[in-house]
């Protein structure tokens, strides 16, 4: 497999918000890119532009919001510029999402059948009894036993793991060089997350399929995730592959998120670690680095110049003044 | 009659003994005959003053339901809670209510459980005008409440929608103590919060279950908080208990197969502790709780049932000092 290789490219995306106190910016000067075949983790708490990044790649933004600036690039084509009628083609195409209430995304009154073909009337050419065919192939693919059985039924005749299941092949319909896959095992019960995550891993495989994973859990990050981008008040603050970023962070947030976070093997009794503070408004957001407020690292510099994000030769970017030295690999240079 | 060897022998602060809640569900226009589900069909268990005690398992698997009859919020269809000496079934309204002072209840979502229109100082002066306590000095208390849960004074003035989620659940947390209560069940209270925030609230528990000599029933699907949380955890499957422990029988050497399963399809933060892990994939999804399977419960997704399991419920047996479990296969 060619690796490296960039898919999905995004530079300099900032996206804002009409507001009434002035413009709010949601997203600023996100860079990052998802390489073929590779699963990209794309973790945040609440407002930090992880799902709004997706929104932003598949044109799908709200009316109040805005890129103002920065530019997307799919597949080798430029997408930030397309109109709305050359988007609908790209989008489950080329491209497509799973969200994470699988109940919501659904059409109640039609066949999940009838709407995983949806995908292939609209986008391919094939006759009917070759769209059913595929179908069934689909369901199949994705672990739905009885698969013409469940044609037939409805979106609420099926349980949560099974509806996310047909997101999942819906998504897939079109043999998409990209998935973008928000949030979707967190309405889902662990024991059926882990299928679904399973199922996110052999889809990479099988078919060479580079998948946008969003999401707040570092433990579904170091499940299925090969590189990890950490986001916070709509900017990008570390990314690296998964071992290194989750064993070896550099950013305080980062090391904060991390340490705050008790883990099933955990044994520590008493205080967890905390971040003082919370997650930031968008509208009062500080000057500087955004995390500076809740940072035990932060200085001067922190509190007025916002620290760029910065690549260390190694594939380890960070945006920080102040790294935490981790007795990692890259520190002896 | 006596009993001598310590903890054992402290009267608990609550005993549930098989405990059901069993709801009717609507019956179909052809079939007249009424369907029941059963959420909670069978919970025993003891909570010793000042300890906590988690409760884990997955959606629809009867936890919350649990906690809920255990307060009587939903009279139980059957079965005995003893609080503090008292049977609750016994009780009328009123001294229900009154004991009510004695337990709480945190909610998960610290958005839909304060009201909008409330500033602090009302939310939090309310069970005090309602219970008659401390007239005139209700707001001596009030200040003396946000001061534990660590919010400024400055919140007095303020409504709900002024404050991020943390601190809302701190609002909620500081109304559940007002009254100096004993036991709060506290249901999913950090779920709906953000990672780094999430912690902060936890240590509040802790920190106020030392203050206040209180004891938790901790609800959560969060194996990992639980952990964190509780001397003794219980694991439920569709309405009944499975397996119950102190934290380390349940967190190092389960016995049953849907506690290892849950625990090993929980994702570590570590990618190569996570590669390395010996993960129990359970086939299929929960059956429905208005027709669960025959004999044990979990059959239909274990990997190692047997005949046995298909037709006869195993028992609730003790298989070392406070580890019980319901499984034919751990012996």
């Amino acid at each position: 497999m060619s690796r490296n290789e960039p898919i999905l490219n995004i530079e300099e995306l900032t996206v804002s918000f009409q507001h009434p106190n002035g413009a709010v910016k949601a997203l600023q000067d996100v860079s990052f890119s998802l390489n073929k075949g590779e699963i990209l983790g794309l973790v945040g708490e609440s407002g930090s532009g992880k799902s709004l990044t997706a929104l932003t790649i598949m044109k799908l933004l709200p009316d109040q919001a805005q890129v103002e600036q920065g530019v997307i690039v799919l597949n080798g084509k430029t997408i930030t510029k397309l109109s709305a009628k050359e988007m609908r083609k790209l989008r489950g195409n080329d491209v497509s999402m799973i969200f994470q209430e699988p109940m919501t995304a659904l059409n109640p009154l039609v066949s999940v059948g009838k709407q995983i073909e949806e995908m292939l009337v609209l986008h391919k050419k094939m006759s009917r009894s070759a769209r059913k065919a595929r179908v069934i192939e689909l369901l199949q693919s994705v672990g739905i036993p009885e698969p013409e059985l469940r044609y037939r039924q409805f979106p609420f005749e099926l349980s949560g793991g099974m509806r996310q299941r047909i997101m999942i092949a819906m998504a897939l319909a079109c043999e998409p060089k990209v998935i973008i896959a928000d949030e979707p095992t967190t309405a889902l019960d662990v024991t059926i997350q882990a299928q679904i995550l399973d199922l996110l891993k052999e889809i990479k495989l099988k078919y060479g399929t580079s998948i946008l994973l969003i999401t707040h859990d570092m433990g579904v990050i170091a499940d299925t995730a090969d590189r990890v981008a950490v986001m916070y008040a709509g900017r990008l603050m570390e990314m690296a592959a998964v071992d290194e970023l989750l064993t070896q962070p550099r950013h305080p947030y980062t090391v904060g998120l991390l340490a705050s976070m008790p883990d099933i093997t955990d044994e520590r009794e008493g205080e967890l670690t905390t971040i003082r503070g919370s997650v930031p408004d968008l509208t009062r957001l500080p000057v500087g680095c955004p995390f500076h407020p809740r940072c035990d690292f932060a200085t001067e510099r922190c509190t007025t110049e916002v620290p760029p994000l910065t690549d260390d030769g190694h594939g380890h970017a960070l945006a920080c003044w102040n790294p935490v030295k981790g007795g990692g690999i890259h520190d002896e240079r | 009659m006596m009993n001598d060897d310590g903890l054992q022998g402290r009267s608990p602060l609550l005993v549930v003994e098989d405990l059901k809640k069993h709801y009717g569900a609507a019956r179909g226009l052809w079939n007249k005959q009424q369907r029941v589900v059963k959420a909670v069909d069978g919970v025993s268990f003891d909570l010793q003053a000042g300890e906590t005690l988690g409760l884990v398992g997955e959606s629809g698997c009867g936890k919350s339901t649990t906690g809920r009859a255990i307060l009587h919020m939903e009279r139980p269809t059957e079965g005995k809670v003893v609080f503090d000496g008292q049977e609750l079934s016994g009780l009328n309204r009123e001294q229900l209510r009154q004991l009510r002072r004695d337990m709480q209840i945190v909610f998960q979502d610290p958005y839909s459980s304060l009201n909008s229109r409330m500033k602090v100082r009302d939310i939090l002066a309310e069970p005090y005008r309602i219970h008659g306590l401390h007239r005139g000095r209700e707001m001596e208390r009030v200040r003396e409440l946000l001061e534990m849960v660590g919010l400024p004074q400055a919140s007095l003035e303020k409504l709900p929608h002024e404050f991020s989620g943390g601190q809302r659940q701190r609002i909620v947390i500081a109304r559940a103590i007002a009254l100096r209560p004993k036991f709060i069940v506290c249901d999913e209270p950090v779920s709906a919060l953000d990672v780094s925030v999430q912690s902060q609230i936890v240590n509040l528990f802790g920190q106020l279950q030392r203050e206040l000599d209180l004891t938790y029933l901790f609800i959560s699907h969060d194996l990992s908080i639980v952990r964190h949380m509780s001397d003794r955890v219980g694991v439920m499957y569709l309405g009944r208990l499975v397996e119950l422990g102190d934290k380390s029988q349940i967190f190092q050497h389960a016995r049953h197969p849907y506690t290892q399963a849950l625990m090993s399809a929980i994702p570590v933060p570590n990618p190569e502790l996570q590669r390395k892990r010996e993960k129990i994939t359970l086939r299929g999804e929960l059956p429905s709780p208005m027709n669960p399977p025959s004999g044990c419960r979990f059959h239909t997704r274990c990997p190692w049932a047997e005949e046995r399991c298909r037709q006869v419920e195993p028992a609730w047996r003790e298989t070392e000092p406070g580890h019980w479990v319901a499984c034919h296969l751990a012996d």
